[in-house]
């Protein structure tokens, strides 16, 4: 049955796909929370959101890599939705592979954002959500953690990590009737991925958000964005190692 | 959808910058200018300039894409405050269901709001509503020194009307101010009407000019562009619904790397037939964004031209002389050794933009796209800008790739007064093509 989002609490609610999703439900007169770590830009978002129908906006600015904020982060962002029908963990960073392969405290500080800090949020959003008995947890993962490739492993093994987790959630939750939504977008035209070279599987914020949409209303389980790099990363994840060396993708 | 950073719309002008920088916030933006290193800047929007208004070679390109907020909206008066990189397509897919349209709009919804600024556009309705610029209640403008400039016809006046039109080359708009119009549905009255020579055609434009707010002409290559339809269209003023249908895109991007423009002469011909026995004539009614954004049913289209590209050739002809003038030009096509693949014409009225580089001015606007032929269609490009030059007319720069720098010198007189208001750390390749020392 389709359950349309009327409260939703984004994290790393700026990122481009985050606010092109939280657009569409600005849109339909949602009302948001959202968390993030730039003051002005939050402010500008929550403007504009308002000025696309939403009913009410509200932000709080925070470093998520810190996680000992994350209880009270949650708690605010409950209390202001009185119990989201939606969460969405959307921040992360993509870095440099290879200043990555190189720096140490680079790789420590991708895995802070990527991964820890959503560990730390998904495990105090899953019991309030189980104490709740409804409404949809998701995050934005990757199709880069579905196979090790040397172009972008590190970031992948933090998506990768992510996946993993989010997978045993949607077990745990899924008897206390919560949805749990893996979302793996593949590559994605935004700011964070502007030094990139572009091609024809590259998709853009707004598509990706309105799949999103589709899937977030009523699904639970794995979403591919767009639905091509399902079969793609089906292809991706069988082919034999030697195989994905040599065409070096 | 990705952005070709390194060609026009046209696919005839290339140049690569050195950086393309992607601000996601205002703050980002001003971040950039907080050293001029790596300079020149040029902001780009969706890059629907033909030619090189939009390319800056070798040095940092700003793409504007996601500097798109909505700031405020005034629901009484209609007054929407947005960023830069806000798209048509992002203000009509929000505001034509509060029943709010722009007042002035290109042939695509694909184009930026400082994008539209920059060129100050134009749509079919011309004649009663003037170009974009006319509607622009104000707007914030970086300069590369980190000046931040509320821009409006009282305040900073100068800059303002330089601004407007003024290729991106003054500052870099970050947000603006614009007047909407309210509207009751969706529906538009619109009338196809056949002519038989250009005196007819005429004719019926002075004749609808006053009762019907859009006009445009097709002219039928296959008959030397003398014979076409004349269109005419209006708001209606019925309730009716004002749901934007949701944007369907049929990617054609990859044939952009094709080594032939055969799929988009074929195109070309096709889409003409289609208007030569396709249409029905006579009054129906049509929705507005199949009336407003033609272009829009296959946003890639440029990319049918593959690597040779394609040029489109628009000018202004002065009332006056408009018809002897059109005459003129079309001659030079039959004698030019190349076919036009489309010609669409508008009418400009006396509104008058606060632009100094504004291109409308009242008079007849006649756009011709033609296949590049290499030497042959430059040669015939020269013709028809020498007959622009001859009756005082005015070329496009939003969709000119090869003009030579004294066409647009004699037919924009302000420019001495638009080189007071330059940004000194922002160029582009046209700049530095009309700017240059021969």
């Amino acid at each position: 049955m389709k359950s349309p989002v009327q409260t939703a609490l984004v994290f790393g609610a700026t990122s481009a796909i985050a606010t092109a999703y939280c657009r569409i439900l600005a849109g339909r007169g949602a009302v948001l929370h959202l968390v993030g770590r730039d003051g002005d830009a939050l402010q500008s978002l929550a403007d504009d959101l308002g000025v696309r129908g939403a009913k009410g906006v509200s932000v709080a600015v925070a470093d998520l890599c810190e996680t000992g904020q994350h209880e009270q982060l949650v708690a605010q962002g409950w209390q202001q939705l009185d119990g989201p029908d939606l969460v969405l963990l959307a921040h992360g960073t993509l870095g440099t592979q290879a200043e990555n392969e190189t720096d140490w405290e680079l790789q420590r500080s991708l895995i802070q954002t990527n991964l820890i800090s959503h560990l730390s949020l998904l495990s105090l959003l899953a019991n309030r959500f189980e104490q709740q008995g409804n409404g949809c947890l998701a995050a934005i993962s990757s199709v880069s953690g579905d196979r090790g490739r040397a172009s972008n492993y590190i970031y992948g093994a933090t998506k990768a990590g992510l996946s993993c987790y989010l997978q045993g959630l949607q077990q745990r939750l899924a008897h206390a009737g919560i949805r749990v939504v893996d979302l793996r977008p593949g590559p994605v035209d935004t700011p964070m991925t502007a030094g990139l070279q572009k091609g024809i599987l590259w998709s853009t914020p707004e598509r990706v958000a309105r799949a999103m949409d589709n899937g977030l209303e009523y699904r639970s389980g794995t979403l591919y964005l767009p639905f091509y790099w399902r079969p793609i990363m089906a292809v991706i994840r069988i082919l034999p190692g030697s195989l994905l060396r040599r065409l070096g993708i | 959808m990705t952005v070709q950073v390194s060609h026009g719309w046209g696919g005839t002008s290339n140049g690569a910058p050195d950086r393309v920088l992607t601000p996601a916030s205002a703050k980002d933006l001003a971040q950039i200018f907080t050293t001029q290193d790596n300079g020149p800047f040029l902001g780009r929007g969706l890059g629907r300039s033909y030619g090189d208004s939009a390319l800056n070679t070798g040095g940092t390109l700003i793409d504007c894409r996601f500097l798109d907020r909505f700031l405020s909206f005034d629901t009484q008066y209609g007054v929407l405050e947005c960023e830069a990189g806000v798209s048509i397509a992002a203000i009509n897919q929000v505001f034509v269901s509060k029943g709010w349209i722009l007042p002035v709009v290109p042939g695509t919804q694909l184009v930026t709001i400082g994008g539209a600024i920059a060129n100050d556009v134009h749509g079919k309705n011309h004649v009663q509503e003037g170009s974009f610029g006319t509607h622009l209640v104000s707007m914030k403008l970086i300069r590369s020194n980190g000046e931040v400039l509320d821009c409006d016809p009282e305040t900073n006046a100068e800059l303002f009307a330089a601004t407007i039109g003024g290729l991106g080359l003054t500052g870099m708009v970050v947000s603006a101010k614009i007047q909407l119009r309210p509207i009751q549905s969706l529906s538009m009255s619109v009338n196809h009407i056949p002519f038989k020579n250009l005196a007819e055609l005429f004719s019926l434009a002075n004749g609808h000019r006053e009762s019907w707010e859009y006009h445009a002409a097709w002219m039928d290559p296959a008959a030397a562009c003398r014979k076409g339809l004349y269109i005419i269209g209006r708001h209606s003023d019925q309730q009716g619904p004002l749901d934007w249908p949701r944007p369907r895109a049929l990617p054609l991007g990859p044939l952009a790397g094709l080594p032939t423009d055969l799929p988009g002469r074929l195109f070309m011909k096709a889409a003409n037939s289609w208007y030569r026995r396709g249409i029905r004539t006579g009054q129906r009614q049509a929705s507005l964004e199949s009336v407003l954004y033609p272009l829009d049913r296959l946003p890639d289209w440029n990319a049918l031209f593959g690597k040779p590209g394609f040029f489109q050739h628009q000018c202004v002809l002065p009332e006056a002389v408009a018809l002897s003038a059109f005459d003129e030009l079309l001659k030079v096509v039959e004698n030019g050794g190349q076919t036009v693949s489309l010609a669409v014409g508008k009418w400009f009225g006396p509104r008058q933009s606060p632009g100094l580089l504004s291109f409308p001015a009242p008079g007849f606007s006649l756009a011709m796209d033609f296949a590049n032929r290499g030497a042959v269609t430059q040669r015939l490009l020269d013709e028809l800008d020498r007959v622009v030059a001859d009756c005082s007319g005015r070329p496009y720069p939003a969709k000119d790739a090869r003009m030579q720098s004294s066409l647009f010198k004699t037919a924009y007189p302000a420019l001495q007064q638009f080189r007071q208001h330059l940004d000194p750390f922002l160029a582009s390749d046209f700049w530095r093509r009309m700017e240059a020392t021969t």
